[in-house]
């Protein structure tokens, strides 16, 4: 397969050799064949000949007609400097303020400036390509309005005048269409799109979406209808981690990010698009082979199962930079292509079944499905029927070797595909060496999980095949038999590499493609929401998310909710309205970060609403249309504004309400077999804290107070960052502390499972006192705060430090669970030796070692093996309701027959311990 | 709320023609100068915090600084008729005896880009650095003349495109080709930060302008009387 070929196989869904290579060569070229940048910019057959010359050298799968950021600004006018060795830039603005907007004429391509320079360049390329993809390269409207206006004023003028700025970029956008016009006209495969002035270094994201995000996919959306096979293709530096609609919004077929982004989190935002990058661009000039090597190494094993990725730079590759250095991507990609990791050792009798492409070979028995080999050598297919080939989610390509027959079901299901090498993975059966390519639409690819994953339990809560199987909402009805239109334009072409034919980029994503619907268990009782996202077919956990809670949204916490509503009754009407705007976050979110259309969404099952409980309602109120109450099995049904197709049901159906930690037991034990006879003791430890004790049928609940210790970031740190606050931490003996955050940044605060670990920490080793103040003058202390992470290891260049307010409130905490321990098994007559089984949940109960909460005093020493930690037992209970009516209908039993020992939280619950 | 208060949060948010008239107000009121230039020093430090954390909004400190430096130079300067370095030295003068320091900063040569760097001049001139802005496409040459004739503390260097890089390294060397090594060079800018200081041969690389501003104004260094 050529260039060309290879990169199209990549947006289109198909099988390549190879992943493509495509660092932003521009001027560069000129530097590694020896020619001055001065000459090439100006000379569309020198940049011809450089593009070709140093792509022959670096093995790069594309070919740039690009020169630099000033054509257009040129051709309307602007003076340019050309030094000899570096790019031209714009001596001085000719747009001064808007009236100067009126002198402006649109340029044509084909005489003004540097222009025809760059279609020359297009031509010439296009003829002798050499199979490489020719792309030909404008410059965004802001980026153009920039280079024609001092940026500084230009700056100004989209605050103060935001309506004439308008009309410069609806001008820039013109400039631009005709531009990108002609490149095509010329013979390009592809337009690259340079837009560095929309960086979120330089615009906030409310500027970029007001301005610049529809004119970049007019642009684009132009480009494909002159030419459908066109790529279109968006570049923009810097942190597009904040602002991700660059990424998933724009919607071009490829798109560039550079180094400061994760490519993880390039890769959840993809969607549509494929991700082009990141490696360092200044590691290409002073680095070497081998650290470029090693970088696009580490991508590339990031990327091997998405496979939506071409390796490349971050933004281009900066003039004079070796050809070595360059080189070393295409012998990774190479490389990555053709290592195979080998599952396990040949045996006698036993067949070797390759899989891509993970590159994953085992030896297995003939007579294994293809399916059951996949399954033990780690490239997992999809599938939602019982193995008996009705879903047919399973088509696989079996490139050579042998398998069994085609059987009748096979050959109904799979029609024509079936001389392409196709075939379902349940049922064709291994019978030699084989080679098996897993296309997208099949293959199961981890979790792209958006909020903290580690937080939430990520196995699966039901199990499909059991009698207990039934799910809330029904999966959508699809038709058994795959149309030739699905699969069959990538599977009819494949040669003996499988090569995908091209589509022209227009199929939709992984979520879309796959028949898969899904259903989404909502736990929205905390100060965040929580979104569980599970395929309905499999009962698969797929997704979780983590959104504002109503509670919050409306400026209060969970204590306080109940009294304030009785109070306040337009808090209600708020409440409500932040749980409607909360649902239609979660189906917005579904489709912008997983590519997963709404219709796909079959309901959301909600629990822990806040407008669950109406028995505040003044009497004779009737809940407004919006919420209409039906009873539907024990669950209550709300409206979406944005989706009214969509079901969203409210579990339980009010006036049952749970609350706190007696919904968490009766998730827990609904979810159990059979109910569990030992004494079980349940632990919550979140923003409130509540103990239950289950004990022969019996269970009481008993709240108390333990202050917010969930987040202590550094002051000024939304909730969004999250992923940077540090979740588990250890304390030495040197008082020198090792911790992790979720995205495995520098941190910018704690959380309280790290406050416990740190605190324990501290005081096995002394440096806090029985009265919790900071000791140790060893450790560093700086005004009797214990430093956790100095300034300069934080991202927010403040240091994270304990003080004793901080012990204090851990050991009014302590102090009162224990209280409250002591206060539910003197109820049900048990001493704390006697409970076999604890279990702890809510976000504080995920500490990584159950001795520091023992350290610090939260339970007994007598626990110690049994402690078992649920971490959202909340979420995974709704997750159970999703499918099991049984768990459904326990959990409800088990709540109303809850005996609170104390609602209040007592004031002795406020001594230290 | 608080007229002060409000000034402060006017100046964050960029609402430059809101604050002047605020300040106005304030002035008006016979509120001492040192309190409204706290107020605006305040508003500044609440957007360093959120710079730092939410990643450098070069925008908002954009509009942040042009509020501020309206406020200064319409309303304060108007008042005193005096340009904002006699104001420095003023506040300076109401402030503990602190030494100024001396900062000659610019864009390398070969790079035009200065946005950044104007805001690192703003926000130091308004922390009582006295700054010498060469602008754009500074020779080595002009940077180590410049900053022996005005006995700088600080050089420091911009840079958005890598090619431009190398020259930055030529600095310290002329430094100590004239014996004067105790300059201290910090270098800033896209292009620097992807590179460390062994490899450009400077002192410090910024991260942004708050975190350059934090290094010129940091105690570890010594200030020279």
């Amino acid at each position: 397969m050529n260039s060309t070929e290879r990169i199209q196989a990549v947006i289109g869904f198909g099988r390549v050799d190879r992943p493509p290579v495509a660092p932003e060569l521009i001027a560069v070229t000129a530097t590694i064949c020896g020619a001055a940048v001065g000459d090439y910019v100006k000379d569309g057959a020198v940049i011809a000949q450089c593009q070709m010359e140093a792509a022959r050298i670096t093995g790069s799968d594309a070919l740039f007609a690009a020169a630099d950021l000033c054509v257009e600004a040129e051709a309307l006018g602007c003076e340019a400097h050309f030094p000899r060795n570096n790019y031209p830039h714009i001596k001085s603005p000719i747009v001064h303020s808007y009236s100067d907007l009126k002198q402006l004429r649109l340029p044509d391509p084909t005489s003004d400036g540097r222009m025809p320079q760059i279609l020359k360049a297009v031509r010439l390329l296009a003829d002798d390509s050499d199979g490489r993809l020719v792309l030909g390269n404008a410059v965004g409207p802001i980026t153009m309005a920039s280079r024609i206006m001092d940026i500084e004023k230009m700056l100004y003028m989209i605050v103060d005048q935001p309506d004439k700025f308008r009309e410069i970029i609806e001008f820039c956008e013109g400039v631009a269409s005709r531009f990108v016009d002609a490149i095509l006209e010329a013979g390009a495969d592809g337009i690259l799109i340079f837009d560095p002035s929309a960086s979120p270094a330089l615009l906030p994201p409310r500027i970029f979406r007001e301005f610049e995000l529809e004119p970049i996919r007019r642009i684009l959306a132009g480009a494909k209808q002159k030419n459908p096979s066109v790529v279109t293709w968006y570049s923009v530096a810097g942190p597009v981690q904040t602002n991700t609609a660059i990424i998933s919004a724009v919607g071009a077929d490829v798109t560039t990010v550079d180094y400061p982004v994760p490519l993880q989190t390039a890769m959840e935002y993809s969607g549509h698009t494929v991700i082009n990058g990141n490696i360092r661009p200044a590691l290409f000039l002073e680095g070497t082979p081998s650290q470029v090597y090693d970088e696009a190494m580490t991508l590339l094993d990031q990327t091997r199962l998405s496979e939506r990725f071409i390796l490349g730079s971050g933004c281009e590759i900066p003039i004079n930079s070796p050809a070595r250095n360059i080189m070393a991507l295409r012998r990774a990609a190479n490389d990555h292509a053709s290592q195979i990791t080998q599952i396990n050792e040949p045996a006698a009798g036993k067949v070797r079944a390759t899989f891509h492409p993970h590159n994953r070979a085992i030896y297995v028995e003939t007579g294994q499905t293809i399916l059951e080999a996949a399954a033990m050598g780690g490239a997992p297919i999809t599938t939602y029927c019982d193995l008996t080939g009705v879903c047919a989610e399973c088509v696989v390509t079996v490139c050579n070797g042998k398998v069994s027959a085609l059987d009748m079901i096979e050959e109904a299901q799979l029609g024509s595909l079936g001389e392409g090498g196709g075939r379902l993975a349940c049922l064709a059966k291994i019978q030699g060496d084989v080679e098996i390519y897993v296309p997208f639409s099949s293959r199961r690819i981890p979790d792209k999980a958006c909020a903290p994953a580690q937080l939430f339990d990520e196995s699966t809560c039901a199990d499909s095949h059991s009698s207990d199987f039934d799910p809330v909402f029904p999966p959508m009805r699809e038709k058994a038999r795959i149309s030739a239109a699905d699969h069959g334009s990538r599977l009819l072409h494949q040669d003996n590499l499988g090569a995908g034919a091209p589509c022209g980029g227009n199929l939709p994503c992984h979520g879309a493609m796959s028949r898969s619907s899904f259903a989404v268990a909502v736990d929205m009782s905390g100060e965040n929401a929580v979104a569980y996202v599970h395929d309905i077919g499999s009962a698969e956990f797929r997704h979780a998310g983590s959104f504002l809670g109503p509670v919050a949204a409306v400026g209060l916490n969970s204590a306080e909710i109940d009294t304030r509503r009785a109070l306040d009754p337009p808090i209600s009407r708020k409440l409500r309205e932040e749980s409607t705007r909360l649902f239609n976050s979660i189906v917005n979110w579904l489709y912008e970060s997983h590519s997963i259309m709404p219709e796909r969404v079959r309901g959301l099952l909600v629990t822990g609403c806040p407008m669950a409980d109406d028995t505040l309602r003044p009497p004779g109120e009737s809940l407004p249309g919006e919420w209409a109450q039906i009873t539907c099995g024990g669950i209550a049904e709300a409206r979406m504004s944005d989706y009214p197709g969509l079901k969203v049901l409210m579990w339980p159906k009010p006036p049952h309400r749970f609350g706190g930690a007696s919904r968490d037991a009766a998730f827990i034990l609904a979810t159990m077999p059979s109910p569990a006879a030992e004494p079980a003791l349940f632990i919550h430890l979140g923003s409130s804290g509540s103990i239950t004790a289950h004990y022969q049928g019996r269970y009481y609940t008993h709240r108390f107070p333990f202050g917010n210790l969930l987040e202590r970031p550094i002051p000024g740190v939304s909730r969004g960052f999250f992923n940077f606050l540090i979740h588990e931490a250890q304390v030495d003996g040197r008082g020198v502390t090792s911790f992790k955050t979720f995205n495995g940044s520098a941190p910018l605060g704690l959380l309280g499972t790290a406050m416990v670990g740190a605190a324990a920490g501290m005081k096995r080793h002394g440096i806090i006192d029985d009265k919790g103040f900071v000791q140790g003058k060893w450790a560093p202390v700086v005004e009797n705060r214990f430093v956790v992470v100095p300034k300069q290891k934080t991202a927010g260049y403040s240091p994270i430090t304990i003080g004793w307010e901080d012990i204090d409130k851990l050991m009014i905490g302590t102090g009162a669970c224990s209280r409250a321990v002591s206060d539910v098994l003197d109820a049900v007559h048990l001493s704390p030796e006697q409970v076999e089984r604890v279990f702890v949940s809510g976000p504080f109960g995920v500490v990584a070692d159950p001795a520091d909460l023992i350290e610090l005093g939260f339970i007994p020493d007598s626990w110690k093996g049994k402690i078992q930690f649920v971490k959202n037992a909340a979420g995974l209970g709704a997750r159970k309701a999703l499918f099991s009516s049984r768990a459904r209908k326990r959990a409800v039993v088990i709540a109303s027959s809850m005996a609170p020992l104390s609602q209040a939280p007592g004031a002795r619950y406020g001594e230290s311990k | 709320m608080d007229q002060l208060k409000e000034l402060s949060l006017l100046v964050q948010h960029g609402e430059n023609v809101q604050a002047v008239s605020c300040a106005e107000k304030l002035l008006a009121q016979s509120c001492p100068m040192e309190d409204i230039v706290k107020a605006l020093s305040d508003g500044l430090e609440v957007l360093r915090n959120k710079c730092t954390i939410e990643n450098f909004q070069l925008l908002d400190v954009l509009l942040a600084t042009r509020a501020m430096v309206e406020v200064v130079d319409e309303c304060l300067a108007r008042k005193l008729q005096n340009e904002l370095d006699n104001l420095a030295t003023t506040h300076e003068a109401t402030q503990s005896a602190e030494p100024t320091r001396t900062l000659v900063i610019g864009t390398i040569q070969g790079d035009i880009h200065d946005l950044g760097k104007h805001i690192v001049a703003t926000l130091c001139r308004f922390k009582n650095l006295r700054v010498i802005n060469l602008g754009k496409d500074v020779s080595v040459e002009q940077f180590v003349d410049t900053a022996i004739a005005e006995n700088a503390d600080f050089i420091g260097v911009s840079s958005l495109m890598t090619v431009c890089l190398s020259r930055i390294s030529e600095i310290k060397n002329e430094l100590a080709r004239r014996g004067r090594n105790e300059i201290t060079v910090v270098a800033g800018g896209g292009a620097a930060q992807q590179s460390s200081p062994d490899r450009l041969n400077v002192d410090y690389v910024a991260h942004d302008a708050f975190d350059g501003l934090d290094y010129f104004l940091s105690d570890i260094l010594p200030v020279k009387s």
